[in-house]
């Protein structure tokens, strides 16, 4: 085993790069982990929005009773009913949503002639889907009371006992979103440096060897070529799962609850998956390329392009579509949908872990080409030389 | 002496050009045969085509009476090879490399470490052990280079200009290693383009020239091949046409050349030629300052036999 326990006295020479990648790696999750600790996720309180009721109608139960129902679920401002006082009030965030109620609203609502509520709001803002929502479920509650011909005092009594259920909110441990974004992050970053360094290094090593002088020492020694490549793979294989390995106790050490459950041990399996395929990358461009420098620069330009481009920086949400169309040609960029995928898993059975499985499949798919590709390469070398 | 390689016929084109042609030759047991010639004479590529590292159109290859193929690795075994270019890992230092080298031969451990120790004695790198290879002068790492080729004690060893842009004591020493090697029962095949180098080293000497054989034989022997017997170079004060025609009228001589002071005579045969010379000028009462004598050289024959110094 010669070769192979040379590759790792060549990768003696690499190892304060592993160091650095890896502290600047758990750096990064400690902090990661520092900034989503700081919340109040382990407990629940619906927050009120501030609206404004504008009632340009009589002052009628119906009316009343509908107002007391948003002052149950939301801050009621007063404002004067003034066009100009309003649009200030929602520009300045006074208030988020303003009802302006028209005249003679009640009378056409008990004729069930569908009047309509004139609004004001900020849009697409949360504050105003929550008040639709309020305004939605209070008007047609009234209207199925409305067409049961009861009077506005009936309806404003049974819509009081309808509206009080409120649902009671408990936070499983499963649903603890923080933990799983923070892992989510770790696994996401761990495709840059674990990229970097695989990539570097397995490059460097392979590239030594392949170096035109060194690999004409070993093709005219009596040791097999095919053997030497063996072991050089054995060597890039062992070095790739210790990097892994050790990458994984880190996710253990900082997150020890987590990973035993079963995003935890989906999240290794993917990582895993995606060690192969880093190992292939690091293998063919070693074998690929022939300056110590160009490794170098294809290692760096690799690992910091896939990671912007696939997410691993920036969470794929907010990627426009020509970026991920491009990144979807590369492994990076299934591994980290694959993460981001894994950490929002509810079920666990088949159809739920199948495009999990998908995503993994291809994944090894870009690892085994690059195994062929490198095989072909090296043969016309081979025969070249 | 059994022949431990022969080749036979060798022709090797690079697309329309012709490195090697017809090239037959054989490397006796025990010996150090040169391979003298000019850069792009076909020395690096017939020890390749030997190694099996390139192939070739025509012709055979046998080393211990068996065709080298490149996965004959049983005479691959016994051969130690070691470039014109510096072959050796940046990563490792000196006793890790050669260590590296001897491991593709040699599997025992502790056999292991005696070679290296060995290798390393010849080489004088006893104190570098630990260095790594950029901390190393040219001439180390040239040294280191032949340790790493020769540390597996091979019974044939192929040097292919292994003092290119070395230092004169490395060269001395790497010199008296490939003696060393020899005196220990390796058979060598040494090629350079440096002819002191060959008239030191080996037994014999082949000259190559456009892929071909242009003379072969011991030193003395090819020196035989040229038509001058000595040369002898003086500096004057003055020197005219009168005298110059007198001395290139004198017997035995060669060629006489009168430039900028210096005299340049060759003579064809003859004993006692620089005295007849000096005798010559005391009569005729021609100062000089320096005189020298020096006898025919390789360069000399490759001069006549191709019409062109070994270094053009």
């Amino acid at each position: 085993m010669i070769v192979f326990n040379n590759y790792f006295k060549v990768l003696k020479k690499y190892s304060s790069m592993i160091i650095t990648y890896t502290i600047i790696f758990v750096a990064f999750a400690v902090f990661a982990t520092n900034a989503n600790t700081t919340n109040t996720s382990d407990s629940f309180s619906s927050t009120k929005t501030n609206v404004a009721v504008i009632n340009r109608d009589q002052e009628t139960v119906l009316i009343e009773s509908f107002v007391n129902y948003l002052g149950d679920n939301a801050e009621i401002k007063e404002l004067k009913d003034d066009e100009e006082a309003l649009r200030d009030a929602l520009f300045y965030r006074e208030v988020d949503y303003i009802l302006i109620i028209p005249e003679n609203f009640t009378d056409d609502f008990m004729a069930s002639k569908n009047p309509k509520i004139d609004t004001m709001n900020i849009p697409d803002s949360y504050s105003m889907k929550y008040t639709e929502i309020l305004l939605n479920r209070y008007l047609n509650i009234a209207k199925v009371y409305v067409a049961s011909d009861m009077d506005q005092v009936e309806i404003a009594e049974n819509i009081k006992i309808d509206l009080k259920l409120n649902a009671n909110i408990i936070l499983s441990e499963n649903s603890n979103m923080d933990t799983s974004v923070t892992i989510n992050y770790f696994f996401n970053f761990f495709n840059y440096t674990f990229l970097m360094i695989c990539v570097y290094i397995v490059g460097m090593v392979i590239n030594s060897y392949k170096n035109s002088n060194i690999k004409r020492r070993n093709l005219v020694s009596s040791f097999s070529y095919k053997k030497l490549n063996f072991q050089l793979f054995l060597g890039s294989f062992c070095l790739t799962l210790a990097v892994w390995l050790i990458y994984i106790i880190i996710s253990f050490i900082l997150y020890p609850g987590s990973m035993l459950t079963n995003h935890g041990l989906l999240l290794i399996i993917n990582s895993f998956v995606f060690s192969i395929t880093v190992l292939a990358i690091g293998f063919f461009i070693g074998s690929v390329v022939k300056s110590r420098e160009a490794t170098d620069g294809i290692a760096n330009v690799l690992s910091l392009g896939s990671s912007f481009l696939c997410g691993a920086f920036v969470p794929q949400e907010l990627l426009g579509s020509t970026v991920l169309s491009i990144a979807q040609f590369l492994p990076s960029y299934w591994f980290i949908k694959n993460n981001n995928e894994i950490v929002t898993l509810t079920s666990y059975d088949l159809s739920s872990l199948q495009p999990i499985l998908i995503n993994m499949l291809i994944v090894l798919a870009f690892g085994i080409a690059l195994f062929v590709a490198n095989n072909v390469v090296s043969r016309l070398r081979l025969k070249d030389s | 002496m059994k022949n431990i390689i022969e080749v036979k016929k060798l022709t090797k084109h690079y697309k329309d050009f012709k490195a090697l042609d017809n090239l037959s030759f054989e490397v006796k047991e025990g010996e150090i045969l040169g391979l003298l010639g000019p850069n792009g004479s076909g020395k690096s590529t017939t020890i390749n085509c030997i190694l099996s590292l390139l192939n070739f159109d025509k012709g055979s290859i046998k080393i211990l009476g068996q065709e080298m193929t490149p996965d004959a690795y049983d005479i691959k075994s016994k051969i130690g090879v070691v470039f014109q270019d510096v072959a050796v890992f940046d990563e490792l230092t000196v006793y890790e490399n050669i260590n590296y080298f001897c491991g593709l031969y040699v599997n025992d451990k502790k056999i292991r470490q005696q070679y290296i120790s060995d290798a390393i004695d010849l080489v004088g790198l006893k104190e570098f052990e630990r260095f790594y290879p950029k901390q190393l002068s040219g001439g180390l790492l040239r040294r280191l280079n032949i340790a790493c080729g020769i540390a597996h004690k091979p019974s044939i060893i192929i040097l292919d200009e292994p003092t290119v842009a070395v230092d004169p004591q490395s060269r001395n020493n790497i010199l008296e290693g490939i003696k060393q090697l020899n005196k220990n029962g390796a058979t060598i095949v040494y090629t350079t383009h440096y002819m002191e180098e060959v008239e030191i080293l080996c037994d014999r000497i082949i000259i190559l020239d456009k892929g071909k054989i242009v003379a072969s034989g011991t030193s003395k022997e090819l020196k035989e091949l040229v038509s001058i017997e000595e040369k002898i170079t003086v500096e004057l004060e003055s020197f005219n046409d009168k005298f110059l025609e007198e001395l290139k009228g004198s017997k035995n001589i060669g060629e006489v050349i009168y430039n900028d002071n210096i005299l340049f005579v060759t003579y064809k045969k003859g004993k006692h030629n620089l005295k007849d010379l000096i005798d010559f000028m005391q009569v005729n009462k021609i100062k000089y300052n320096k005189i020298f004598s020096e006898l025919p050289t390789l360069n000399d024959v490759f001069l006549e036999l191709t019409g062109k110094e070994l270094r053009d």
